[in-house]
């Protein structure tokens, strides 16, 4: 128990602050997925079909390659192609767009599931108070539909954080980099403490959005039933 | 370049294939666990499910190559292997159960009254009905793996990401990152489809059903 607590002092701060990083990285790119989801959303439910083809294409895209290679074309090419022009974006900032843009994928889906959960019924009765699309959007629909999607926003909110760890793989000294760094030079029962720990605060950082989950999801369900 | 990462697209769908299968063992190990075993292995059952679920997959990753380097059989492809089901095993584990619990009580009732023994009856009346519901959301869980399995271009396995990434670095060219992207599309977009007609298909059920 004492060599716990001596690993843990050997590197509670470094630990530390690489689980700030990830959550700062996470509410980051969450703030990122979630404008780009509503958007996403509006241009899947459009009735202009280019719009409609352009949401789905950025969908299927995102969510069909791995956030590794999204990751290599951000930081190698894109801001390769930046550096030659003198532009040099922070990596915080490339990290985070790219993993918002790659949520803002699943998002879309979340969000667009919320909106066709509405009833019709609720539109039809804003538009004939005379409302434009517009308010009816923003002052009905949207409301009603964040409540439905609250549980599956929290559930990928979840595995945004778990995969804001790829962000190692482009130098980013997040919880998961710092508990390699740190553990590899380490025998085996300091490094198995070392990643417990890493484990432990990630579980610590995902558990209560789970919990907030289950909870809005029991809510809602009684609410139906 | 193509026949490479076309090689390393067959390493990538072989890598998945193996993980789903030791992860729907695993899974349909633990969610009968957690239905019909005694209250501690339950428990245990269910911090499997947390654990997996609330740590990252590379951090799994390294923990296994890394962690579990000194014994011989610990290679990159047997650290791969393990990281994928084990991680996935907590996923499928919730999806079965999920499955099994939405199968009618009066189901198993009714077994019972036939004198059915619990084994017996999740084999022969329980898991029949209820493997139609999983098929959507494993079919779902597969196209995760496949995108997963890129993290193992981070432990030396040549999978579709490494060779894209070794192509792109030695030429400074970023073509083999898009040819890999379109690789990628290639498997997870008939499998999405896939389950996106199964799901209609299986609401379609249930609907006539009732």
């Amino acid at each position: 128990m004492s060599t716990l607590w001596s690993t843990w002092q050997l590197t509670d701060s470094i630990l530390l602050q690489g689980a700030w990083l990830t959550i700062r990285l996470s509410v980051a790119a969450l703030a990122v997925a979630l404008v780009l989801g509503i958007l996403g959303a509006l241009g899947r439910l459009s009735p202009i079909r280019a719009v409609r083809a352009l949401a789905a294409a950025y969908v299927e895209i995102f969510r069909g390659t791995p956030i590794l290679i999204q990751l290599y074309v951000s930081n190698y090419v894109i801001v390769g192609w930046l550096n030659d022009r003198n532009v040099n974006p922070d990596s915080f900032i490339v990290g985070a767009l790219t993993l918002g843009i790659n949520y803002g994928a699943y998002m879309t889906e979340v969000f667009r599931a919320g909106i066709l959960a509405i009833d019709r019924g609720q539109r039809e009765a804003a538009q004939s108070l005379g409302m434009r699309n517009a308010r009816v959007f923003r002052r009905i629909v949207l409301p009603q539909a964040i409540r439905v999607v609250i549980p599956p926003m929290a559930n990928n909110f979840i595995t945004l954080i778990q995969d804001s760890s790829y962000l190692s793989a482009i130098s980013l000294v997040e919880l998961t980099n710092t508990s390699e760094a740190i553990a590899s030079g380490q025998g085996l029962a300091i490094r198995w403490q070392i990643y417990g720990f890493a484990g432990a605060l990630y579980f610590l950082m995902c558990y209560p959005v789970a919990l907030v989950a289950r909870r809005t999801e029991r809510r809602l369900r009684r609410r139906i039933g | 370049m193509l026949p490479q990462l076309l090689g390393g697209a067959r390493t990538t769908l072989i890598f998945c294939v193996a993980s789903l299968a030791i992860a729907l063992t695993i899974g349909l190990l633990v969610a009968c666990l957690r239905l019909v075993a005694p209250r501690p292995v339950g428990i245990l059952a269910a911090a499997y499910v947390e654990v997996f679920r609330n740590t990252p997959i590379l951090l799994q990753l390294y923990m296994v190559y890394y962690g579990l380097s000194q014994f011989q059989f610990v290679d990159a492809t047997f650290a791969g292997i393990a990281t994928l089901s084990l991680n996935y095993g907590a996923y499928e584990a919730e999806n079965i159960r999920a499955g099994l619990q939405s199968v009618d009580r009066g189901q198993w009732e009714a077994a019972q009254t036939l004198g059915m023994r619990t084994f017996r009856t999740l084999r022969r009346v329980i898991l029949p009905q209820a493997v139609r519901l999983m098929i959507p959301p494993v079919t779902n869980d597969f196209i995760y793996l496949l995108k997963d399995s890129a993290i193992l271009s981070l432990i030396t396995i040549t999978e579709l990401t490494a060779v894209a990434h070794h192509y792109a670095d030695q030429n400074f060219d970023s073509n083999p990152y898009i040819f890999a992207a379109i690789l990628y599309l290639c498997l997870s977009y008939p499998a999405s489809q896939f389950a996106h007609w199964l799901e209609r298909r299986v609401s379609r059920g249930i609907a006539g059903a009732a």
